[in-house]
């Protein structure tokens, strides 16, 4: 927030996870203490009596059903630690615990023969340094369920058998269902950006027709000494269309997961800065002759306004897209202009 | 360049009270959710309102938006 650093603010840092951060990671979004904000160095704080402080910064408790929806179950939170693991980690795991497993059998086959693994004869499986391959041939083909039954567990061994073999089946199952899914969380990537960029393009095309529009608005306009009302109303109506591109922008702005391509994004703000720059002399044209001024003109206005400055504000754009800050600081400087007009 | 924070640090931060939290995200995001000890400063409103919200111009301030950047 340069800006902040801008307004004599020296020790200014940003908490960039943001909001989003915050939530993943289940923290919560009430005040921890009292109703009060925390205010840096009490001591030092030369606001005056406490009064004063506006009532704005009050905190507000976050509703008891939105922290229930973002506290989640252990089961859920077994299946995240599962799914964030790569396949080879998930791979690695189940090696681990079919190694870990054989040598528990072994030690077990070793320390009480003929009371944990037993062959086909009947007869106990060899202990000592003879008994390892037999042990992990044991442990593989339970952890994979495929459980030949040439040697089969006896006492303690079978519990540790029976969780083993559940525990191989689900990981094992884990590293194939993501092997499935790999491929078809490409696509869904892949289909996402195309509806992205197609909805970036149809915000480029729309931000022209409002343009055509505006201008030949202006012909309507220009030479006369009172505007047609009709160009009041045509005026109007571009204003709507143009606030609800801009919200369009502002939304595809806000999700910093998919930003566009800076070449994008620049036509689409040079695209917006001109058709504010049009917009502004229009409304300066219409607005010279005649006081008032339709209600919804001066809606559209003034949300204009706030979505073009939150648009090219100090937040999420300007961080991803440092070489289009003329742009940005043109719209901000329209922005605030079309309000004076 | 705004230093960046850590969300240990900024926890650890706001439990010592040594931070000003500031949400400059828009009112009615503030309203619906937001990180505790926060304070409502949306961008637009910067200029206007920082002076009175944020008097102690050497005070450690954080800002937050709504996600990765």
């Amino acid at each position: 927030m340069s800006l902040l650093r801008e307004l004599g603010y020296t020790n200014v840092s940003h908490y960039p996870g943001g909001l989003m951060e915050w939530l993943e990671f289940n923290l919560p979004t009430e005040p921890p203490s009292g109703g009060r904000p925390v205010l840096a160095h009490p001591s030092r704080d030369r606001s005056g009596p406490a009064e004063s402080r506006p009532p704005a910064v009050q905190p507000h408790v976050a509703p008891r059903a939105l922290q229930r929806a973002f506290r989640t179950s252990w089961s859920s939170r077994f299946i995240d630690a599962l799914a964030e693991r790569s396949v080879g980690a998930l791979f690695w795991l189940w090696l681990e615990i079919v190694l870990g497993c054989g040598v528990a059998y072994w030690l077990m086959a070793w320390a009480f023969p003929g009371f944990a693994l037993i062959g086909t004869n009947g007869a106990p499986v060899a202990s000592g340094l003879r008994g390892v391959l037999p042990a992990l041939y044991f442990s593989a083909v339970t952890a994979t369920s495929i459980g030949y039954g040439d040697i089969v567990p006896a006492g303690a061994a079978r519990v540790l058998a029976v969780c083993e073999g559940i525990a191989g089946l689900i990981l094992f199952g884990c590293v194939v269902s993501k092997f499935v899914s790999r491929r078809q969380e490409e696509l869904i990537g892949q289909i996402h950006r195309i509806a992205f960029e197609d909805r970036l393009g149809r915000v480029r095309t729309n931000l022209l027709l409002v343009r055509t529009e505006l201008q030949a608005t202006a012909r309507l306009c220009e030479g006369r000494d009172i505007p047609p009302p009709e160009a009041v109303a045509r005026v109007e109506s571009a204003a709507m269309v143009f606030v609800g591109e801009l919200h369009a922008v502002h939304d595809l702005l806000y999700r910093p997961q998919d930003t566009p391509e800076e070449a994008v994004l620049e036509a689409i703000l040079a695209g917006l800065a001109s058709v504010f720059r049009e917009f502004n002399e229009l409304l300066a044209c219409v607005q010279a002759q005649r006081t008032e001024r339709p209600p919804a003109l001066t809606a559209s206005v003034s949300t204009m306004s706030r979505l073009a400055r939150e648009i090219c504000g100090d937040c999420v754009p300007r961080e991803f897209a440092p070489a289009l800050r003329t742009w940005m600081d043109q719209i901000q400087r329209m922005a605030g202009e079309v309000e004076q007009i | 360049m705004i230093p960046e924070l850590s969300r240990e640090d900024l926890v650890r931060g706001l439990r010592a009270g040594r931070i000003t939290l500031v949400d400059v995200l828009s009112p009615e995001s503030f309203a619906a959710m937001h990180i505790p000890g926060a304070i409502s400063l949306p961008v637009v409103d910067l200029a206007r309102r920082a002076a009175e919200v944020l008097s102690d111009r050497a005070a450690a301030v954080v800002t937050y938006c709504g996600g990765p950047t």
